[in-house]
């Protein structure tokens, strides 16, 4: 056992971004540019969308995810990978898209959808200088289902200076 | 940074002498997200010292509205995610979420069964028509992993969790912080 070094620990910040997409086309962006001053570890990546919708009707989209790497203009995989092999819970059968019942609507489209387990992930350590862009493109979907998708990006800020943050 | 039995000889003594100034602790946020509007959560780091921040948990409940033709509106469990966070660091109010994140992304175990609700052990049915009004709740979420979340709290400073409820209830939030006590240099002089 070793004493924690409160230098390194304080040279990062958990940072995680989150963003609601409203599925129109066949494929759809997700754009976030990293801040001057730090870099952005993406460590998991956590997806979710309804395979359940409001009507009760059960169906079965698989979203895929492809990861770009913006600094060397390349795709970080060969071919986009379901968010369900790696970013659950991705469309487990039980996520419902419900109408929010509130005065008071906070979500982006004015519905919920049923709570869901976190389950295991996958360990991502994709690095983005700072000045870099996080992009992903998200395919799978078609014209009506599923209508959003929720992409929760999980990972530490960490400054280019150490100690300077 | 954990202690791995088999791979270390633990000498008790120095052992000893860590855990006086650093141990393994949990920080508690417990609050109530009341219905329609956003309601902060806050804990205390203390002045005992620094806590380094390593994993969370936490639970919620799922409840909402119906309307009984007799009573009036009665409290079900349905379990559909009404709350929404976005956790802050109180030193300098710096935001460790980019916005409000739905707790059910971020917690585990997540849902839990409320007994508020009137449909939790069985179905509720309307006391005029006898109509189903509501299914019996499914069982809550059990413990899967606590979620990695490394960050160094200062200590003087609080944690806080800003919850917006777009239920038509209020619904209980719990959140765990678990970490490692740093104890200050004065709370362990002469140890």
């Amino acid at each position: 056992m070793e004493t924690i070094g409160l230098e390194i620990a304080r040279q990062i910040t958990p940072y995680y971004l989150y963003q609601r997409l409203h599925l129109i086309h066949y494929r759809e962006y997700f754009n976030y540019k990293v801040e001057n001053g730090g870099g952005y570890m993406l460590r998991r990546l956590t997806v979710k969308y309804p395979s359940v919708d409001a009507r009760g009707t059960t169906y079965n989209p698989q979203i895929e995810i492809e990861h770009f790497d913006n600094a060397v203009n390349k795709a970080r995989q060969i071919n986009p990978i379901p968010a369900r092999l790696y970013a659950p819970p991705a469309g487990h059968e039980d996520i419902a898209v419900i109408a929010a019942p509130s005065p008071v609507d906070n979500t982006a489209f004015g519905v919920n959808m049923t709570s869901s387990q976190r389950l295991n992930h996958k360990i991502l350590n994709y690095y983005f200088p700072y000045g870099d862009t996080i992009l992903v493109h998200i395919t799978g979907q078609d014209t009506t289902n599923p209508s959003y998708v929720d992409l929760l990006f999980e990972g530490y800020f960490m400054p280019v200076k150490a100690g300077k943050i | 940074m954990g202690v791995r039995i088999f791979q270390q000889r633990i000498d008790p003594a120095s052992l000893h002498t860590l855990q006086n100034r650093q141990y393994s602790e949990k920080l508690i946020i417990s609050n109530t997200a009341k219905a329609a509007v956003e309601t902060q959560g806050k804990t205390s780091v203390s002045n005992l010292g620094h806590f380094l921040c390593q994993y969370i948990t936490g639970h919620f409940e799922t409840l909402r509205d119906v309307t009984d033709s007799l009573l009036g509106p009665i409290v079900i469990d349905d379990g559909v995610n009404h709350l929404r966070g976005q956790l802050i660091d109180g030193t300098g109010m710096r935001r460790l979420f980019q916005d409000y994140i739905p707790l059910d992304l971020i917690l585990s175990p997540g849902r839990k069964k409320s007994n508020d609700a009137a449909n939790v052990l069985t179905q509720y049915k309307d006391s005029g028509t006898a109509a189903v009004l509501a299914e019996q709740a499914d069982k809550g979420e059990a413990l899967f992993f606590p979620h990695e979340f490394e960050y160094l709290f200062s200590a003087n400073s609080d944690i806080l969790l800003n919850v917006k409820n777009d239920s038509d209830v209020d619904i209980d939030f719990e959140v765990v912080f678990h970490g490692i006590r740093i104890l200050a240099g004065a709370a362990v002089a002469g140890i």
